[in-house]
This record gives C-alpha cells, structure tokens and sequence, in this order.
C-alpha cells in the first residue's frame, strides 16, 4: 500500500524561524528521509516552495483558466509532501506522526487510487 | 442441546460478531466476510426448515469456511492465500473438528472491534459499525435505534466499510504503547452506544433494540477478553449503576425526574450491587482511570438511601479527581454543582462563570438548568426562569424542553 503524506503547516512558521532552528528543522526532515529509506519506506517526497508560487489552471466549457493562487485560500498550506510503502493506515499514521510538521501544522494521510490490501 | 431449538434470528445476533471476526481473520476483509456469512446463512434457510443439524453452531462454521475456500481458489491467489487455503482445506480433509461452541476466536473479535472503533472512522461511522459488525443487528434496527433514515444509515455502513478497505484500516491488536489509547476510543464509542439509548421505558417495545443492553453486552464481552483492563471495569459499573435508575428517571408519562426526586425503591438494588462488586474489583488494581471514577460518583449515588443523604463533598472531591484524568469540559459543571449542594451556592455560580467562558459550554442547555436550580434554591425566581427559557431553547432532547417548560411554569404560577 502507498499512501500520500501531506504537509500542511502556515508558512509563516517557517519565516519566524532564525537561521539555527530552520537548519534544526531541515536535519530532521533528512533524518527522517534517511530512516524511511533504511526500511524500504520512502518511495518519493518534496518540498514545495511557498504558495505565493502556485498558479491554478481549471477549464471550464473549453477556455481554460489560469490564476494565481492555490486551489483554496487556506491559513495552512501544502508545503511538501512523502509518499511511503506502507502495510496499513496505522503505519502510515505512524510515519505522519513523526514529520517535524505535524507538531503545528497537520498531516494529511490518503492512500493511492486503487491498490488492494495486503490480503 | 438447548441450541437445537434456537431459531437461526438467535444464532445470527449471537453468532454474527465472532462469525465475522473469524471470517476476517481468513480474508482480511470485511465486506467479503460478511457476504460469505450472509451466504451461509442463505444456505442454512432451506435446509433447516425440518430441523437444524444436530450441532448448528458447528454446521455455520464449517459452512463458512468452505465457502471462503471456494471464494479465495476462485480469486487469483497470493502465495500467502494459496496457503492458507491448503491449510483450511488439509483440515477439512482431516476431519479434525474444533469444538465450535467452545471456540471465542478471542483475538480476532478483539481485532475487529478495534478496526471498528478506529480513530481513522468518524465516530457517526463506528457506531453503526459497531453495531452492524459486532452486535449483529441488521440495518433496519439500527436505523430503528439511533433514530436514522435506514437509507441514512446503510450509506454510512457503505462508506466506513470503504474507508476500512481503501485506507488499509488495519485488524490487528494495537501494541503495548498505543493499548491505552486506542482502548480508550473504543470505550467511548461503546458509551456513546449507551447514550444514544437514553429514553422513556415505555418506548421500548419487543422489537426495539435496547443499545443500552447491547453497549453492556459488548463491555461484557470486551472485559472477558481484555481482563487485565479495570477501565472497561469502570465503564460496565458506570453502565450498570445507570441502568439500575431507569425505571425511576421517567415517570408513567414518560416525563423526566431528577435524581432527588425519584423514587428508589424502584431503583434495582441487585444491579447496583452488582456494579458496586464490579467497581471494587476494578479499583483494587490500582490504576483508577475516567470510567472508574465515574462510576464512583453513580456509585455514590446509588448507595445514598436518600437524597438528602447524598455525601455532596465526597462527589465533589471525584469531580476535581476526574479533571486529571478527562478533559472533558462538562466535568467542570458537574463539579460546580457538586459545590453547589456540598458547600454554597454563590461560589458555585462563580465556578458556573467559568464554565460558561469555555467554548464547548456555551450552547450547553445543561448549563443554564444547572444555572437556574441554583438561582431557585437562592430565591432568586427571575433569573431561575431566565436561565430555564435559555436552557429550553438550547435542547434538542423533547424530554429536557419538557421538563424545562414544567419548571418555567411553575415559576409563572407562583407569580
């Protein structure tokens, strides 16, 4: 099972942040990466850069549509994601809990479209 | 045997959340587990029109799981699967038969109720879950018992049973560590379970499902498997000490009466008893937790021979111990009235201020009757029948707008 884990944290946090604890926070996301890699976990993962970046492109009856802006104005903001190897959603809750991100912001966990259980 | 005269209804209620947590722990999927039972079922019908199989428990098991076998050979088999198929088939062969009465299949029930109160569901999804999977009751009753459209209730089984399977929801036990944890929100849906029964006696007709007795039957059952749990101890006290009260909490109109008005000798001593046994038991262990001390304040309660006699203090003194261990904001009002008969009313309405601050609290009808007791008690008739109208409009329950209503009338009546 693969599942998608979704970064969600107000960038804001992020530039509040001094040069030392922004490192801090970048050596345990490559930690992470690292230990997810070690078990056969880590199948792909990135960080996004900041929202202000986002263009949408939507078509709506033929003219197709494109804006400046994310999908939804919200106060958190996909920032980055992994996608991991999982057995079941009790692991993937596992790895979610242990992003550095997830102790202000939120994880969002979904499994890929279409793949059976481990049965 | 006594079974040979239990129709099949009784065989399925009694048989469904072991059947099916047996059937999952060979095909790792619900929804295929509950329609190779429900084909057992069918094609128990026919055949036992002129009598059941001499030993009908052991004919259902032995009929399951033949039919997962047909089901998984004409499936494209995963190593795994080809052996555990070769594995049920050597022990058809055999002819080796477990004794199906004395079989619990303990860890597998265990690991379907936790994959049934899973905090990945929405609560909304696991009651019914709940009930669908492990009490056995069909959609009907259940739409029936929460008091939902059966069209409602059956796309929300759908959609959790989606969700169990996209999202890989695990039936396993949890580990030591998230134990406690994941316990914890399978009590709390049990007691919701409980909750959601709270109603009239005379309501309850032959058809009507109890949730209350099936919410104390799967705590029951889950303590038999989780013995070394005092909180699902406390919780079946809890339970029991309620139950013990219901024939005094409605009178023959079905209105509501307070604790210090009912009548106790309608109150069922065996079953207080009984809680108290439990109770005990459970807090030797030591390890008191929110469902124990809920229990002792009920206990308190119920082992009060009048309402006068009620030690307030000693309640007191539980509310503020609860807050330790239950973050639940309604602790608090419950400890401010606790205040309120131990000690005095105006340091209750301070504590009643504060609750009212809490965000959870504000629309909280409960508050505002609380609040308008004790400006009752003060004398104070205008803010009492103030407080009563705010409560009234708050509730969503027709028994407390019409006890509420009875006070506000009261009030009128004394000018």
């Amino acid at each position: 099972m693969q599942y998608l884990l979704m970064i969600y944290d107000d960038e804001q946090n992020w530039l509040n942040m001094d040069e030392s604890q922004q490192g801090k926070l970048i050596e345990r996301y490559i930690a992470l990466e690292e230990d997810l890699k070690a078990k056969g976990q880590y199948v792909g993962g990135a960080r996004l850069t900041e929202v202000e970046n986002a263009t949408s492109v939507r078509i709506r009856e033929g003219d197709t549509l494109i804006t400046d802006g994310p999908f939804a104005e919200t106060k958190e903001q996909l920032g980055g994601y992994f996608l991991v190897e999982c057995d079941n959603l009790d692991q993937a809750t596992e790895i979610a809990a242990r992003i550095p991100s997830a102790e202000i912001g939120t994880i969002e966990v979904r499994p890929l479209w279409y793949q059976s259980a481990a049965e | 045997m006594h079974q040979k005269s239990q129709p099949l209804e009784q065989l399925y209620r009694e048989h469904s959340g072991k059947m099916l947590a047996y059937l999952v722990s060979l095909t790792n999927n619900l929804s295929l587990a509950e329609e190779i039972w429900h084909d057992t079922l069918e094609a128990a019908l026919p055949l036992w029109q002129s009598g059941p199989p001499a030993n009908p428990i052991a004919w259902l098991y032995r009929v399951a799981r033949n039919k997962t076998i047909d089901r998984m050979r004409h499936q494209k088999m995963s190593l795994q699967k080809g052996r555990l198929v070769q594995a049920l088939a050597i022990q058809d062969e055999q002819e080796v038969e477990p004794d199906w009465d004395e079989l619990q299949f303990g860890d597998e029930q265990l690991k379907l109720i936790f994959a049934c109160c899973h905090p990945a569901l929405d609560i909304d999804k696991q009651i019914p879950l709940t009930l669908s999977t492990i009490c056995g009751l069909n959609s009907l009753q259940i739409a029936d018992a929460l008091v939902l459209q059966k069209s409602t209730l059956e796309q929300r089984l759908t959609r959790a049973k989606r969700k169990l399977k996209t999202a890989a929801i695990p039936f396993i036990i949890p580990q030591q560590d998230q134990l406690q944890e994941r316990l914890a929100a399978v009590l709390k849906t049990i007691y919701l379970v409980f909750n959601a029964a709270d109603q009239p006696d005379n309501d309850l007709d032959s058809d009507h499902i109890d949730l209350s007795t099936e919410a104390l039957r799967l705590t029951k059952n889950l303590r038999n498997l989780l013995p070394e749990q005092p909180e699902i101890s406390g919780l079946q006290a809890l339970m029991l000490f309620h139950l013990a009260r219901r024939k005094a909490r409605y009178n023959s109109e079905g209105q509501l009466i307070l604790l210090e008005h009912q009548d106790r000798t309608l109150w069922d001593q065996k079953a207080i008893t009984k809680a108290d046994d439990i109770l005990r038991q459970a807090l030797s262990s030591r390890k008191p937790g929110s469902y124990q001390i809920q229990a002792a304040i009920q206990g308190v309660h119920c082992l009060s021979k009048t309402s006068e006699e009620t030690d307030w203090l000693h309640i007191e003194g539980l509310y503020y111990l609860l807050m330790e261990y239950d973050a639940n904001p309604v602790i608090k009002l419950n400890a401010a009235v606790a205040t309120s008969m131990s000690r005095d009313i105006e340091s209750a309405l301070r504590q009643i201020e504060v609750c009212e601050r809490i965000p959870q609290l504000q629309k909280y009808s409960l508050l505002y009757g609380a609040k308008a007791d004790m400006y009752f008690r003060l004398h104070r008739f205008d803010m009492a029948k103030a407080n009563y109208e705010t409560a009234r409009s708050l509730s969503n329950k027709a028994v407390e707008q019409e006890f509420y209503s009875r006070k506000i009338a009261e009030l009128e009546s004394q000018g």
